[in-house]
């Protein structure tokens, strides 16, 4: 009878154990699938394309160093926190530096004189960063869009014109790796954008050359060149 | 004099029972598949050990349909294979030619092949890795129909499952064979699977899955040896 009861005994406790292990699990279950902080860190390949003959600057302002994207909680997602800046100035001076001969890193835009050894200077910016998970979509895909513009400055500074173009990227829904998923789905989003610039830039060899005269000609109407 | 004899008694029956319940299991666990492969051949491919090819999942608005597993399945399956060729990484190919195949950039035709071809340092590029033809992959594994229903509870003194749930898989791919070399379409294999996976329930759920994916995979990987094998013929 003893023995009956103390079986019962630790039955019950181990039950007890049981429930409060399995609702810990579903709390921390819970709270780590709320909130989900991504640093996108990937590897660029280095572009398969004639080089450029001309020395060109490139100015990382800190908006793009520092890009995180954001998004609350809502009925179909959780809470996002996606750091992109860092991986967008390693992946510019991975298109960049093969593209043209020379690739100069500065610090600010403006110079007091024009004496800077470039031809133009770069300022790459996103301007959006957009994410659709599969519940907003009603498919098993995460979709990423990003929206930049490529702004192009004499070589002391002056605005001379910009483009905007934007990247997409779709990356299958997996069970309990979303995380992932969107990692997968941003890097395509840069990869193609970044497609779309390399070839853009060494479509017209000569592209600098006709910046400098559209500089001349009216730097404060500005043209966009959309892809 | 003593003789020591080991006697060895196997603790869940012989071997050969033990494996013949496990593939009747797995037999019982697999619900039915009809799938159907078509082949077309162009020409003849002309194959070396130092021939490469590489399988690459056609790409749309920055993402592919074919699902990574597939893709994964396919190379295995190939790989296993006694093939006359090399299998050369997708995405090192994808980062060696970046970026002239990306979603909006890679051919969609054989016959934008010449023009990609003549882009500084590409045709240079394919003939240092040694890649001779491109197999596209595209198609994807859906849900197709399903229903039924299924009712769990859970209690202090146990949890158990009741109903039945069914639902149709359509596995559809098609592949393409370019011949870089020739810009060139060599030949294209697709394959058709279905089938209906069930879901009976009565307190443990036993899951009867139509491995349609599978059989897809199956069948195109040996339609393509036909083409990267010395048994291939026009």
């Amino acid at each position: 009878m003893r023995i009956t009861r103390t079986a019962r005994g630790e039955a019950a406790s181990f039950r007890g154990i049981s429930a409060r292990f399995l609702a810990l699990c579903a709390l921390t279950v819970a709270v780590c699938a709320c909130s989900t902080h991504l640093h996108v860190d990937s590897a660029f390949p280095r572009p398969l394309v004639a080089n450029l003959p001309i020395n060109v600057g490139v100015y990382y302002d800190e908006s793009l160093r520092q890009y995180t994207f954001e998004k609350e909680a809502d009925a179909n997602s959780q809470t996002w926190n996606i750091e992109i800046g860092p991986a967008h100035v390693q992946l510019f001076d991975q298109l960049f530096q093969p593209i043209f001969e020379n690739l100069i890193h500065i610090d600010s835009l403006r110079s007091a004189s024009a004496a800077r050894p470039v031809s133009v200077v770069i300022k790459p910016s996103i301007d959006k960063y957009t994410l659709h998970t599969p519940g907003d979509t009603a498919t098993k895909f995460y979709a990423v869009e990003i929206r930049y513009t490529l702004a192009f400055y004499s070589a002391s500074g002056d605005f001379i014109k910009h483009w905007s173009y934007s990247g997409q990227g779709r990356s299958r829904s997996e069970l309990f790796s979303a995380d992932e998923s969107v990692q997968k789905a941003t890097v395509a989003a840069m990869r193609d954008a970044a497609a779309w610039l390399v070839i853009e830039l060494t479509k017209h060899p000569g592209f600098h050359t006709r910046l400098q005269a559209q500089q001349s000609d009216n730097a404060n109407d500005p043209e966009d060149h959309d892809s | 004099m003593r003789t020591i004899r080991k006697i060895t008694i196997p603790e869940t029956g012989r071997p050969g029972i033990r494996n013949s319940l496990l593939l009747m299991l797995v037999l019982l666990l697999s619900a039915c598949t009809t799938s159907r492969i078509d082949v077309a051949r162009h020409v003849s491919t002309d194959l070396s050990r130092d021939t490469g090819i590489v399988l690459l999942a056609r790409k749309k608005d920055g993402g592919q349909k074919t699902e990574e597993d597939f893709m994964e399945c396919l190379n295995n399956a190939l790989a296993k294979m006694q093939l006359l060729v090399q299998i050369y990484p997708e995405q090192d190919f994808l980062d060696k030619l970046f970026p002239w195949f990306e979603s909006r950039t890679a051919p969609a035709t054989p016959g934008e092949l010449p023009a990609l071809l003549s882009r500084p340092g590409v045709r240079e590029k394919i003939t240092e890795i040694g890649v001779r033809y491109i197999v596209w992959v595209d198609g994807s594994s859906e849900r197709v129909d399903g229903g039924g229903g299924m009712s769990c509870a859970v209690g202090p003194g146990g949890g158990g499952c009741f109903g039945f749930v069914w639902w149709d898989t359509a596995s559809v791919y098609e592949t393409n064979i370019w011949d870089l070399q020739n810009a060139r379409s060599v030949g294209a294999v697709s394959a058709d699977a279905s089938g209906m996976s069930y879901l009976p329930a009565l307190l443990v759920p036993v899951p009867l899955i139509a491995r349609t994916q599978n059989a897809a995979c199956k069948g195109v990987a040996e339609q393509l040896r036909g083409f990267f094998s010395e048994d291939r013929s026009l």
